[in-house]
């Protein structure tokens, strides 16, 4: 099983990292971009399960992230999560029709992380 | 207006986005912006089939509103500090002046001290009274120069405003307009600094998790021994029961076995707790978040603004008169002056 963490804060990418090494992944499950361009290269290299990205990010934020990976590449049918602080209803929806499988607004805990990884994995 | 994580858990669950029907829900979604209840995400998720549209203007409109008050805020709290050094060099001028109080005590003191060694002294008691006589000038004196100098301090104090005032109508202070000082460039080291500083005490915490991981790998090895331990001696205490020190060892090495697997839990507590502390951090990035959401209604104000005083025809500059007519200027020429200034230079 292989995660992408998305978010261009490091803090946020480490808690994150944290959360998933709680339910039992390893450090080598999972890799860290800090926006949607390294996402993006990522994706290009190697083969993931799961993504999770934040919206607002530089260069290329979370939702041209997930329209590009709905659209083209390797992991069109690849479970997304958007984990960010956009708790809008009009944003969650935007989300959702761009593709995201599930949605977190920060502040999170590991459990609600646990309960939508089990959602999209099942 | 944002959402729950039950809330979006129902709206996950119901949204089936369908973008045909969506144009007849607009006025819904947009007069439904704040926040949602569970049975308005049921409701929503029922709907969602044709939901297509945004609430973006009246988020937006809301937000600006929001972030011109913190900006409000923020430009308050930019004040303080230089409040606090004002404070500051009035509470150094006040020690100042505790030291001169200090210094004039310890004349007191010394002016007592004579006057004590001179009453020692047989036959000097008849000049007590020109001694005190001198006591009560000296401290006639004192009082004159402590008034004296409370006047200067405040003179100081009054100087020292006037100062202020003149920096500040002279655009010196608080800060003179550079690329460290500018608002969104301060608000971007703050952001940056706080980002620099929560990596660091994630890493503090990753360390004392990685130390009772550490201690907790030391304590189960402790207990394997005590385990062993308590087999051994169960085995001598039933071989040989009539051994009390067998028996005595046995029941210690239990209650061993208690305080191991109490500090492991207590261990286990603590990383909890450690756990918890990381999840909050969070708020390092939300409030990082808001600060970039500031910075950027600065940046549309500071657009807006050049926007609005932008002299797009590029006009040449024109000298500009310094006195006019009707200026309440004191430095202007009177008209005899004028022709008396005149004459002196045409002689």
């Amino acid at each position: 099983m292989k995660i992408l963490i998305v978010d261009d804060s490091s803090t946020m990418r480490r808690i994150i990292g944290n959360v998933v090494m709680q339910l039992g992944f390893t450090k080598e499950d999972f890799d860290e971009a800090e926006d949607g361009v390294k996402a993006w290269k990522l994706l290009g290299e190697s083969q993931y399960d799961i993504i999770l990205t934040d919206w607002n990010m530089p260069n290329m934020n979370g939702l041209e992230l997930v329209k590009k990976v709905r659209a083209e590449g390797n992991h069109m049918k690849v479970p997304i999560i958007m984990i960010t602080t956009e708790g809008g209803k009009s944003e969650v929806i935007t989300a959702l029709k761009a593709g995201v499988n599930n949605y977190i607004v920060k502040p999170f805990n590991a459990q609600v992380l646990k309960e939508k990884l089990d959602g999209v994995l099942k | 207006m944002s959402m729950s994580q039950e809330e979006i858990e129902s709206l996950m669950n119901g949204l089936d986005i369908e973008e045909d029907n969506s144009s007849s829900q607009v006025t819904t979604e947009q007069t439904n912006t704040g926040t949602m209840s569970e049975d308005d995400i049921n409701s929503l998720i029922a709907e969602t089939e044709e939901i297509v549209s945004s609430t973006d203007d009246v988020n937006n409109e809301e937000s600006v509103d929001e972030l011109l008050n913190g900006l409000e805020e923020l430009s308050n709290e930019e004040q303080k500090p230089e409040d606090a050094n004002i404070d500051d060099i009035i509470k150094e001028l006040d020690t100042d002046e505790n030291t001169v109080d200090v210094v004039e005590n310890n004349e007191a003191v010394s002016n007592e001290n004579i006057d004590e060694l001179l009453a020692s002294i047989d036959g000097i008691q008849d000049n007590e009274a020109v001694e005190n006589k001198k006591e009560v000038d000296t401290s006639a004196n004192l009082d004159i120069d402590s008034l004296a100098s409370e006047i200067a301090s405040s003179s100081n104090d009054e100087e020292h405003a006037e100062d202020i005032d003149h920096k500040i109508n002279s655009g010196v202070f608080p800060l003179p307009v550079e690329e460290d000082t500018k608002v969104v460039n301060q608000l971007n080291a703050v952001a940056n600094d706080s980002e620099e500083k929560a990596s660091k005490i994630f890493d503090v915490l990753s360390n004392i998790l990685d130390y009772n991981t550490n201690i907790q790998n030391d304590v189960q090895q402790l207990a394997q021994f005590n385990q062993h331990q308590i087999a051994m001696l169960s085995s001598l205490s039933s071989k040989f029961p009539n051994i009390e020190a067998f028996k005595q060892n046995l029941s210690q090495a239990q209650s061993m076995g208690a305080h191991i697997q109490d500090v492991n839990e207590k261990i286990d507590i603590g990383n909890t707790e450690i756990f918890q502390a990381m999840e909050l951090m969070q708020y390092h990035d939300i409030n990082r978040q808001k600060i970039e959401r500031v910075m950027s209604v600065i940046r549309k104000l500071s657009t807006y603004l050049n926007n609005l005083f932008e002299d797009e025809e590029n006009r040449p500059e024109v000298a500009v008169a310094k006195h006019i007519h009707g200026d309440n200027t004191t430095d202007l020429v009177a008209d005899d002056d004028l022709e008396a200034l005149i004459a002196e230079f045409n002689n």
